[in-house]
């Protein structure tokens, strides 16, 4: 029995993206596509998202010129291909601050945020320093923080200390300090509801973004690998790793990495009319697939 | 000028700024500092307005983050401190916008920037003042200027190329253009201007760093 759906939606891409970005230390490996996508959780009189994308509408066209995303499309379109509104979704899980993941919060007037309290303090925290630690600033934009004040003064924006079971049932918050980012945070979810539930998944934000992170380049030696940048220490990430793996039985296919064009290959899945993928993990009881 | 109030004026620092109203943002796309055609005087200009640029954008992300701890009930609440850093950072950005005497085509932004750096100061004030009262109402005190001020930042962002409100270069997800080797000199791509090179050490060898 599974209380949730769960979609992995891309709601843009890089075409060719190095593989550095992706593992560490994999530098001149080529280049791969870079999906961009959020998650749908489906059930229980649920909707739930993890994060939400970038901000399109004020800087899309400096993404597409200059970095290389290309075919952005609107929430309204992605999650039409599951039969959802913005506007029906009641949660938001954003894992951490980068533009990319917290950028779209306008979108979803209907829904209370969740964020680590230490995500945002911490970035605070680096504002105040020196010019010369700038970088600790990277791929944040003041305007989600200054949308996020918003959402705070309409009780819209909850800020969890650390981990939180059953933040909804059957799903948790885990924390991931001072890893990709220094606020950092997972999602679990048990789909059974059951506290040791064989039946779970990870949704891991930026912690991972491929399964070679997860197994290593050689599938017969297997390690974790970081991803290729993190503001955070690369140990704490790697030990975060095998916490999202041991949460899921070491079935790795459980954790997923929301910018790992292979999902297709494990997960069934479909093209939409506009070129992106919508990518299906899991129905709940009852669910119409929307790939099928 | 007579101040309109609110925004502008009442500061001493010389006649109050009219504001600047533009079209919404996003502008197409910004020029790209490396491949657009400046003058020589525009680009030195340009050079020199990326410190305050990126001190105005820390001080309005250190209001926002302050404001929204604040708003969202955080345990992590504003900080005296941290305040003052701020202000600090806002002053260091003032005295070196009003230091710089920028050319005729770049006249329009230094303007934006004028005038980001004048809702700040408000949004500034407005935030001493939430942190002393403490309530919810001077929040929207702090909101209006810090807005506007944010505003007039994005809107210098499209005005002229090489001043991003997010760190993109540095991002984790996007893909980079590749940098040149520029034999031992540094340069910027594509540019017959030497200038502050991005990335490339003086040896000539590329960056490393994927």
């Amino acid at each position: 029995m599974a209380d949730y759906s769960i979609w992995v939606l891309e709601y843009s891409y890089v075409a060719n993206y190095h593989v550095s970005g992706i593992v560490y230390g994999a530098h001149n490996q080529g280049y791969r596509k870079l999906p961009y996508c959020y998650v749908l959780i489906k059930g229980r009189g649920i909707n739930a998202m993890v994060d939400v994308g970038y901000n399109d509408k004020d800087y899309g066209g400096v993404m597409a010129q200059n970095f290389g995303l290309e075919n952005w499309r609107a929430p309204r379109d992605v999650l039409a291909e599951c039969g959802i509104t913005p506007e029906d979704i009641n949660h938001v899980f954003i894992t951490h601050a980068h533009f990319d993941h917290m950028g779209n919060t306008d979108a979803f007037p209907n829904a209370t945020f969740y964020i680590q309290e230490r995500e945002l303090s911490k970035w605070v925290w680096a504002m105040s320093l020196d010019r010369k630690f700038r970088w600790l600033m990277l791929a944040t934009d003041p305007g989600d923080i200054l949308r996020a004040v918003d959402l705070a003064r309409q009780g819209r924006l909850v800020c969890v200390d650390g981990d939180r079971e059953d933040v909804l049932p059957g799903i948790d918050l885990r924390a991931a300090f001072d890893t990709h980012s220094a606020g950092s945070m997972y999602v679990t979810v048990r789909n059974n509801g059951q506290r040791e539930d064989a039946d779970s998944w990870v949704l891991a934000g930026d912690l991972v973004y491929s399964f070679e992170n997860l197994r290593g380049q050689n599938e017969a030696d297997p390690q974790y690998l970081p991803v290729g940048l993190a503001s955070g220490s690369q140990t704490n990430l790697l030990l975060t790793t095998d916490e999202m793996v041991r949460q899921v039985g070491g079935e790795l296919r459980r954790v997923i990495p929301i910018h790992e064009a292979g999902l297709k290959d494990l997960f069934p899945s479909r093209l939409t009319e506009h070129g992106l993928r919508v990518t299906e993990l899991v129905l709940a009881d009852g669910e119409t697939s929307r790939v099928r | 000028m007579v101040s309109k109030g609110g925004a502008f004026g009442g500061s001493g620092r010389g006649p109050a700024l009219q504001p600047i109203v533009c079209e919404t943002v996003p502008a197409p796309g910004l020029p790209d500092i490396l491949g657009a055609s400046l003058d020589e005087r525009t680009l030195a200009y340009v050079l020199a307005a990326r410190v305050p640029f990126d001190l105005l954008r820390q001080c309005a992300g250190q209001l926002a983050g302050l404001l929204v701890l604040s708003a969202s009930g955080a345990r992590a609440g504003p900080d005296h401190s941290l305040l003052e850093r701020a202000r600090s950072v806002h002053q260091e950005a003032d005295d070196a916008l009003r230091r710089t005497a920028p050319p005729e085509p770049a006249r329009h932004h230094h303007r934006h920037l004028l005038s980001a750096s004048e809702q700040l100061r408000a949004a500034l004030l407005a935030a001493a003042r939430h942190r002393r009262e403490g309530d919810d109402a001077t929040i929207d005190a702090v909101l209006v200027p810090l807005r506007q001020g944010y505003r007039e930042l994005q809107w210098s962002s499209a005005a002229l190329p090489g001043f991003e409100i997010v760190a993109f270069e540095q991002g984790c997800c996007v893909s980079h253009p590749p940098i040149a080797p520029t034999g031992g000199r540094v340069a910027f791509r594509g540019s017959a201007q030497a200038g502050r090179a991005v990335g490339v050490p003086e040896t000539g060898r590329k960056n490393s760093n994927g």
